[in-house]
């Protein structure tokens, strides 16, 4: 097998990142609000805000989260609302993220992808180097992605960390993608494209797990 | 059916039925939300509450079904129609019982868009944020606090200082969830700002003063003048879509009670449509809506000849109203915009609101792609010509190059908009969604179709809720830079 045949398509430049934004409505790439370009649009990147909507975990009676046991995957489920503790940032308020801490937060932006364009995701380096990680799992961003983005944000510094909406806390570099066959928003098990807010974890609703669960 | 064969009655049922339907969906969500509690103790409401609203929705939606079948030059077309509309009775009196009922329940928090909108449409003087609580769907009205505990507790009356007010917003229940329903509420604070300014006190005794009207109608000219105020400022400072709303909320009550008649504490609502039509003439905002509001006169028509069937009685009633509205009720609003226009209130001096209309139609095409609404730059048209220009540029050193990219960025920023805005074209979308039952083959013919419809208007409110509150961060995040750079 090749080496290449996993080949990274080219990052889009600044400059073929402005062209996207106002192509072709099927080629555009859709990002809004755009508050300050010049200072968020790098040479391959685009800086994005920290948004209002968060959502922390909270610990349950639960020892474990089993998600192939049917009665576990049934309390998760059934137990979401109490073990995702959403709140909704004041716009001219702040969050602190102490060290350890863990939660979801929504980007202010609002992203739409054409079907020839992936994003990744990444932190900045100057609150990477504070110890603030925006993402775990969740940067890459599929061809034909709407709605906004997830930071997974966790503090991995010895100082808590003030956050307040609307700072730019990441950046997205776009790649050319060819010959997609089935855009996200089109695929059988989206479980968070088209979304305004941070959405709980589906996980217990993955077509692999569900067929592991033993016949009740 | 094909929508040829929609007729007039027909089609104001449907909207009947589209405003219940959507509102009795927003219900049950609010009680999916709430929940049976945290010990179970109000299970068995919530669930009697949902077999409720859905019983009568089921009635409905069999009537729908059945018109969907035949068409008006069938012989069971009339009772068909009959049926419908006896259903729609059913499920508008049970609606707002059931409505009326959730006060037994415990109530959430309004959201904090809700806040946001009205305090993005009363910039200049919303000094204190009023207390908005979640209630009646027939009250969204606002009441002095200070007054019923003066009332209430006469011996602590002292406490408060005289021109201590804490004015209280009640929201709908249904409507908590939906940004363009709460512009109802800048009605409520229109109320606020004239029992502030005495702006409707002045109005009217300047009216009976010019036209020698007897002391005896103070009462009532002083409860039609205060609804013609609070209705005036909130257009001025919200545009069409407050008094619009109450046309939506309207026909909520439609099939049980004679609409768009005059009553002791209020103008018709068709008045009060003639008046804001009157204040905006020279705006372009009413222009989308010109089709809304003859479909409202038309169903007020059809409502009048269902409740009144002698035609010499509806004419004279018609010919009393309209003699009223002309004579009384537009000739007060006349005073009360010269009393607007006197007041030091810059928002409310300029009786209509330009909103640029291809500005608007980008916007509603936005939401027509399932995308917010919070901000707005240059057209993407423009911008990329902009973009086209400056790769033809030929640059002679690299600090221009980069000085010329620096400001075509600067070109791509995007300004927040203005929460009436988004009110404006949130409430313009609704419609197209509304609207579009008419083309349907079997409109709310089937609980598939009423799902799909009221999931529509649910998506709605989120990106309207959701442009609401990022277009405040946006604000405080240009205030926050301006700060920056002025340091």
């Amino acid at each position: 097998m090749s080496s290449n045949i996993h080949q990274l398509s080219p990052i889009l430049s600044d400059i073929e990142i402005l062209d996207r934004l106002v192509t072709s409505v099927g080629k555009r790439i859709f990002v809004s609000p755009l508050i300050d370009p010049q200072t968020q649009l790098g040479p391959s990147s685009l800086d994005l805000r920290l948004g209002f909507d968060l959502v922390g975990t909270r610990a349950l009676q639960q020892t474990h989260i089993d998600l192939a046991e049917r009665e576990a995957r049934n309390t998760l489920r059934e137990h979401k609302t109490s073990y995702f503790d959403r709140q909704q940032l004041d716009p001219e308020g702040n969050f602190v993220l102490h060290p350890g801490a863990f939660l979801l937060a929504s980007t202010l932006e609002f992203i739409r992808l054409p079907s020839d364009i992936a994003g990744r995701l990444e932190g900045r380096s100057s609150l990477g180097r504070l110890g603030l990680q925006v993402h775990a799992t969740a940067g890459f961003v599929d061809p034909g992605f709407e709605g906004v983005l997830t930071f997974e944000l966790i503090n991995s510094g010895k100082l808590p960390i003030k956050v307040f909406p609307g700072m730019r806390l990441g950046q997205i570099c776009f790649f050319q993608v060819h010959d997609v066959q089935v855009p996200y928003r089109k695929k059988r098990y989206t479980k968070y494209g088209g979304k305004l807010g941070v959405e709980f974890s589906d996980i217990e609703n993955d077509p692999e797990i569900l067929a592991k669960i033993p016949p009740s | 059916m094909s929508p040829q064969d929609l007729t007039p009655e027909f089609k104001v049922a449907v909207r009947v039925g589209a405003e219940l339907f959507y509102r009795s969906a927003q219900v049950k969500k609010y009680l999916d939300r709430l929940g049976p509690g945290e010990s179970n103790q109000h299970r068995l409401l919530v669930k009697s509450f949902q077999l409720a609203l859905e019983d009568v929705e089921t009635a409905s939606i069999s009537s729908f079904e059945a018109l969907a079948d035949i068409t008006p030059e069938d012989p069971s077309w009339n009772q068909a129609i009959e049926t419908l509309h006896d259903n729609l009775r059913i499920f508008s009196r049970s609606f707002i019982d059931i409505h009326e009922l959730l006060a037994l329940l415990p109530r959430e928090s309004i959201r904090p868009e809700v806040l946001f909108a009205l305090e993005g449409c009363f910039p200049e003087f919303f000094e204190h944020q009023p207390p908005v609580v979640l209630g009646s769907i027939v009250n969204a009205f606002e009441f002095d606090f200070i007054d019923i505990l003066k009332d209430r507790l006469p011996d602590i009356g002292a406490i408060f200082p005289e021109d201590k007010r804490i004015y209280v917003l009640q929201l709908a229940i249904c409507d908590a969830d939906s940004p363009h329903a709460c512009a109802i509420l800048c009605h409520e604070l229109g109320h606020a700002m004239d029992v502030r300014h005495k702006i409707s006190v002045w109005a009217v005794e300047e009216f009976m003063s010019r036209f020698g009207v007897d002391e005896s109608l103070r009462p009532i000219l002083l409860y039609w003048c205060r609804e013609l105020c609070a209705d005036l400022i909130a257009s001025r400072v919200a545009g069409p879509v407050p008094i619009l709303t109450i046309l939506s909320i309207e026909y909520c009550i439609y099939p049980q009670y004679s609409i768009g008649m005059h009553s002791e504490t209020h103008p018709s609502t068709l008045a009060r449509l003639q008046v804001i039509e009157q204040d905006m003439d020279c705006s372009d905002d009413l222009s989308g809506f010109r089709a809304e509001i003859e479909f409202y006169k038309n169903a007020r028509r059809l409502n009048l000849e269902r409740i009144c069937t002698d035609p010499n009685i509806r004419k004279e009633t018609e010919n009393n109203h309209r003699v009223l509205t002309e004579l009384l009720i537009k000739q007060m609003a006349t005073l009360v915009c010269e009393r607007l226009s006197s007041l030091d209130l810059p928002d409310l001096k300029v009786p209509c609101r330009r909103f640029d209309q291809a500005s608007l139609d980008r916007c509603v095409e936005r939401l027509r792609r399932g995308t917010p609404v919070s901000s707005q730059g240059e057209s993407p048209e423009s911008l990329e010509e902009k973009v086209k220009q400056y790769r033809k540029r030929v640059f002679k050193s690299q600090e221009e190059r980069i000085e010329a990219f620096k400001n075509l960025c600067d070109e791509f920023a995007e300004k927040p908009l203005e929460v009436a805005k988004i009110l404006l074209s949130g409430y313009n979308y609704k419609l197209e969604v509304m609207n579009s039952l008419y083309e349907a083959e079997r409109p709310l013919g089937n609980k598939e179709s009423v799902t799909s419809f009221c999931d529509s208007l649910a998506t709605l409110d989120l990106l309207i809720g959701s442009s609401i509150v990022t277009t405040r961060v946006h604000k405080e995040m240009l205030r926050r830079l301006e700060k920056d750079q002025s340091t």
